[in-house]
């Protein structure tokens, strides 16, 4: 019985270990890509836009001075984000990304 | 033999000058200033700037948590005896860096005080200190004001010592004597005498205290000097409290005062050369998250750097937050450093001495890939 249980439980992880990949956008996926050599950390390197991914590359977008007020960057932008990440702005984005600054908010 | 004990007691507070202009150097244009404070015997970052936004600090340390910190923001607060660098802080003057160290995690004064002024990652490996050769790069003459010369500034390639000592009842040689002494030396030893004597005779009214503020008042005074020092060392001795370390009041609490009006000295008594200076503190290692059994705390890893001076444009805590929680300390019991605060001695030179930070990765730390985090301070 308990054969049979681990057995079922393979193929339904299998099974949607490959729904995901096929869920996997590679848009996504570059940008998680960069963020995982950054501090800001995006979760799992699944190709799926998350909470984490979202904040993730916000915070950095922002750390670095690249958003401009109220901006959010959102699941539609990923394309773009990911040809900056490729660009010659990359570096400087690297950089701001290996740490976390934490403004003074006290009046 | 020299005991950690003797060492620590041994050593007071001193002052050290150097980094006396050249004239017809210069690189970038950039006059700046740096002072170092060095906090002997392993400063708490924990107890100085509290992550009171992660609960696990009170989990901790319930009993080392200041009453009422100065809230910074939804993550770090600062202790309120930090009085007047709160108020830098406040005025754009002043940053933190936090869960930061040099890369030692030996845990012992000496060799952790060789690793931060010498700038290598093995102790006793180097016979120079990191902002000695930063001087010999950027061609600044320097003077150190000590009986011996602190392994930080060696290197440097032309200073002198001054020690402004007194024996009680003797008097200072007159002039004239120091004139008969120098006339019977060959030239090149006569110019030196002669450089001496000059500057002995300025330093007539200088204070002999020796205590740190007084040497922060002294050193904050040359320095405002246009052919003044650029750079000077502070320390202050005593932080190693394995016992009774207190909160709110005792011992670390008191010393966090000394170190804020050190600030405060040097801003005082630097006026308008502030706006050119960076002081930034080090100190050799943290210590302990959790409290020992006689209400202290013992030799640790990660701590927090404090940084102040008018090149300073925004304030912040910069911070790669490692977390309280066990399985997030270093060996279940430190603060993890997550910055090498290697990087951040680097960015302070690239902003005094308008160095390249690749210079300064290769030549003054000798390692080439060292972070450049100059503008997450000066930027």
């Amino acid at each position: 019985m308990a054969k049979f249980i681990n057995i079922i439980l393979i193929v339904f992880i299998n099974t949607f270990s490959f729904a995901s990949s096929l869920n996997a956008d590679t848009n996504i996926l570059c940008l998680q890509k960069f963020l995982k050599k950054t501090v800001f950390e995006p979760g799992s390197l699944d190709g799926v836009w998350g909470d984490k991914t979202e904040s993730s590359i916000n915070s950095l977008l922002d750390q670095a001075g690249m958003l401009k007020p109220n901006q959010k960057i959102s699941e539609l932008d990923s394309q773009a984000v990911c040809n900056l990440l490729h660009s010659s702005k990359s570096h400087k984005l690297l950089e701001s990304g290996k740490f976390k600054v934490f403004r003074i908010e006290i009046d | 033999m020299l005991t950690r004990r003797h060492f620590l007691s041994g050593t007071g507070a001193g002052l050290f000058l150097s980094g006396y202009p050249v004239h017809g150097f210069t690189k970038n244009a950039i006059e700046g200033r740096i002072v170092v404070v060095l906090l002997e015997g392993g400063m708490d970052g924990l107890l100085a700037v509290p992550p009171i936004g992660d609960d696990n600090l009170f989990k901790q340390r319930r009993a080392l948590v200041a009453s009422n910190p100065l809230k910074l923001n939804p993550l770090f607060g600062v202790h309120p005896n930090f009085e007047k660098f709160s108020s830098m802080l406040l005025n754009d003057e002043a940053s933190i860096i936090h869960a930061t160290s040099f890369p030692y995690v030996g845990r012992s004064h000496f060799e952790g005080q060789n690793v931060l002024q010498g700038g290598m990652l093995e102790p006793f490996s180097i016979k120079t200190g990191w902002l000695g050769r930063a001087m010999d790069i950027a061609n600044i003459a320097g003077k150190a004001m000590s009986l011996e010369t602190p392994l930080i500034i060696r290197g440097a390639n032309d200073f002198d010592n001054f020690y402004p000592a007194r024996i009680k009842h003797s008097r200072l040689p007159s002039f004239e004597t120091l004139r008969l002494i120098q006339s019977t030396h060959a030239s090149k030893t006569a110019k030196v005498i002669e450089k001496l004597t000059k500057n002995s005779m300025k330093m007539g009214g200088v204070s002999q205290a020796r205590d740190p503020l007084s040497l922060a008042a002294e050193a904050g005074r040359a320095m405002r000097e246009k052919d003044g020092p650029r750079v000077a060392v502070i320390k202050i001795p005593q932080f190693d409290d394995h016992s009774e370390i207190g909160t709110d009041t005792g011992h670390h609490p008191e010393l966090f005062t000394l170190v804020d009006r050190t600030f405060g000295k040097l801003k005082s008594e630097l006026k308008e050369e502030w706006n050119n200076t960076i002081v930034l503190t080090m100190t050799e290692f943290g210590r302990t998250v959790k409290e020992n059994g006689s209400a202290g705390t013992d030799h640790g890893y990660g701590s927090v750097g404090l940084l102040a001076g008018g090149l300073i444009n925004r304030s912040s805590v910069v911070a790669n937050w490692p977390g309280l929680s066990n399985k997030d300390l270093y060996e279940k019991r430190d603060l993890y450093a997550t910055i090498d605060y290697r990087s951040i001695c680097a960015a302070c030179l690239e902003a005094a001495f308008g160095l390249d930070h690749d210079l300064i990765s290769d030549r003054v730390f000798l390692d080439k890939s060292i972070p450049r985090t100059y503008g997450h301070i000066f930027g």
